[in-house]
């Protein structure tokens, strides 16, 4: 069986779906040969269908029955009939640029044009390109009090500028990101499996991280 | 991308010289403009160089406005150049109406203040000739005031490089429109519609700065100079922000030429543990933090004093070269634009900058080059 996608185009989604009667029909096959957007055609049928032949209506955008009724007018036994279909999606399916994508949660829209997008190294989306192995980045931010310049107690020497006296202290942290979703929203789990990272990466790295513990503290039992 | 030059003479030279040098740097501009300013200029200007100059383009009305302006202002008009201009039919020129270069001299009151309430003047004049040429909706309606400053002179205007010329004529050398430092600026399109408020060199205040690159830092800098000084204003052009910058290190702040490096491409942290004055260059890094640059650049600046300055961006992605010979030296893009006015250097003392350097040419034409 084929892999059958989301977005795939069937008669459900097309403004006029073609009924056929087989009890009714003779196969003389009048109706396809006449339709004029060539939106029937007669298909081998197994365990269906008169004799093994059955009437379908292709389900594609390019051959769409606009319900003019030329089968129902040459059918000799009125079997078949162009039926209104509310549920049709043509609006959504017959965009000059393709069909519209749906947004939400990558279940629903497994390829959107961002998900194939393959990026393998940062210089194929910079510009212009950079090599990371060549240029390096600083990440890390100021945390403290950072006075502003013209409170700096600065000393102009020669070519040089001096430091007269102490400045309040700051420190260069990595910012711990966590996407941009509240930090109070996550499980206890995943704070605790945040709060081991941070640990783990202060300790054992020796990475100057912060973790922002965000509104309502941690959760009870984890300042021991 | 555009490309940029200067050229510092002991001897004044005419602007035809810095066509020379722009004209042949092809791979990085596409006619679509250029600009000058001339600064220590001599010619038609020689006697007053110590009275203030505006340079205008602007239309009819726009002259009148800032005549009125300047009349009822106080200030006394003591000499112009109005540029002959030649009005080809086939001339590939944007040009305004009108080109004013006049020199005035200060209102009776300033006769006796101090050079920084003058200068407070001069700024504050222009900024109100460009809201005064500005219409309601934000355009310069009536035209554009580039400089109002002793000994400098600005020309920027849209269409072909050697077209412009002709229409200035620049090309004639009759020595009346001449000057000892010229930095300039030829075009390359951007996705942007062109303003000439956007064309480089910018001017502030004694300072004039072009650069080649994109500034991507722009929003963050932008944001933080516009409370700084009522000069920071236009930011028409990303690299607007690096002019600004070097206004307020050395300009408001007074501090010494390399802290402007240091402030627009700060070392990395690593690097500033090592040293012996990590401490300030740490303070400087964590309070200026907004004026850092990000991007591909390479600028050049020009400061009241007369000294040339070229330096590029950490990275080091666009190009620039410093040359001389013994009368002239030369800073521009390319190295074909140094070999079209400097043929007899010595080429092997070419200076290359790289991503942490900075030259400096002053008056003597000694280039020095100081590194990070």
């Amino acid at each position: 069986m084929a892999t059958v996608s989301v977005q795939d185009v069937s008669c459900n989604d097309l403004p006029w779906m073609v009924t056929w009667r087989q009890d009714k029909c003779v196969l003389c096959g009048m109706c396809a040969a006449t339709c004029t957007a060539d939106a029937i055609h007669f298909v081998p049928s197994r365990g269906g269908g008169v004799r093994g032949v059955a009437l379908r209506q292709r389900a594609d955008m390019k051959y769409v029955c606009t319900g003019c009724g030329m089968c129902r007018k040459v059918c000799p036994q009125d079997a078949v009939q162009p039926v209104r279909n509310p549920d049709n999606r043509f609006p959504l399916l017959a965009r000059i640029d393709g069909p519209l994508k749906r947004g939400g949660r990558s279940n629903l829209n497994p390829s959107r044009t961002l998900d194939k997008l393959v990026v393998g190294r940062i210089s194929q989306m910079t510009d212009p390109a950079l090599d990371s192995e060549r240029h390096t980045f600083d990440l890390r931010a100021p945390l403290g009090r950072v006075l502003p310049v013209r409170e700096l107690p600065l000393r102009v020497e020669g070519e040089k500028l001096k430091l007269t006296s102490s400045t309040p202290p700051v420190r260069w942290i990595y910012p711990l990101l966590f996407s941009d979703m509240s930090i109070g929203a996550l499980s206890t789990r995943a704070w605790e499996a945040i709060a081991l990272a941070c640990a783990y990466l202060n300790e054992q790295c020796h990475m100057p991280v912060r973790m922002c513990s965000g509104e309502g503290g941690m959760p009870a039992g984890h300042s021991k | 991308m555009c490309r940029i030059g200067a050229i510092k003479s002991l001897t004044p030279v005419s602007p035809s010289r810095a066509l020379q040098l722009m004209l042949p740097q092809q791979e990085g501009h596409d006619n679509s403009g250029f600009a000058m300013v001339m600064q220590d200029l001599d010619g038609v200007f020689a006697h007053y160089k110590d009275k203030p100059l505006l340079s205008l383009a602007c239309t009819a009305r726009g002259e009148q406005l800032v005549n009125a302006y300047m009349e009822e202002h106080g200030f006394v008009q003591m000499a112009q150049w109005a540029p002959d201009v030649d009005k080809r039919p086939d001339l590939n020129v944007a040009a305004m109406p009108r080109y004013v270069f006049r020199n005035y001299d200060y209102p009776e009151i300033y006769r006796y203040r101090t050079r920084e309430e003058r200068e407070d003047l001069l700024l504050d004049t222009r900024l109100s000739l460009r809201r005064l040429l500005t219409g309601r909706d934000g355009a310069p309606d009536e035209g554009y005031v580039y400089s109002f400053w002793p000994d400098v002179l600005t020309l920027k205007e849209i269409g072909d490089p050697a077209d412009i010329a002709v229409y200035f004529r620049l090309w004639e050398e009759n020595g009346r429109l001449v000057a000892r430092n010229i930095v300039t600026q030829c075009r390359q399109n951007t996705n942007y519609a062109i303003v000439r408020y956007a064309a480089h060199p910018f001017f502030l205040q004694g300072y004039t700065l072009c650069a080649n690159g994109e500034n991507t830092f722009f929003s963050r800098n932008r944001d933080f100079q516009k409370p700084l000084h009522r000069g920071y204003v236009g930011f028409e052009s990303d690299s607007q922000c690096l002019l600004y910058t070097l206004h307020y290190v050395l300009h408001e702040l007074r501090w010494p030429l390399p802290y402007y490096k240091h402030v627009i491409t700060p070392l990395p942290l690593a690097a500033m543990s090592e040293r012996q004055d990590r401490e300030a260059l740490v303070c400087v890094r964590e309070s200026l933090a907004h004026l850092e640059i990000n991007g591909p650049n390479a600028l050049i600046a020009l400061l009241p004093d007369g000294r040339m300055i070229a330096c590029c961006d950490a990275k080091k992605l666009r190009p620039v070269v410093v040359g001389r010979d013994d009368g002239m030296a030369a800073i521009t893009s390319e190295v074909c634009g140094l070999n079209a006015i400097l043929p007899d250097r010595d080429t092997g003392k070419d200076i290359y900058p790289g991503g942490r350097d900075m030259v400096v040419i002053d008056n003597q034409l000694e280039v020095r080059q100081w590194r990070q």
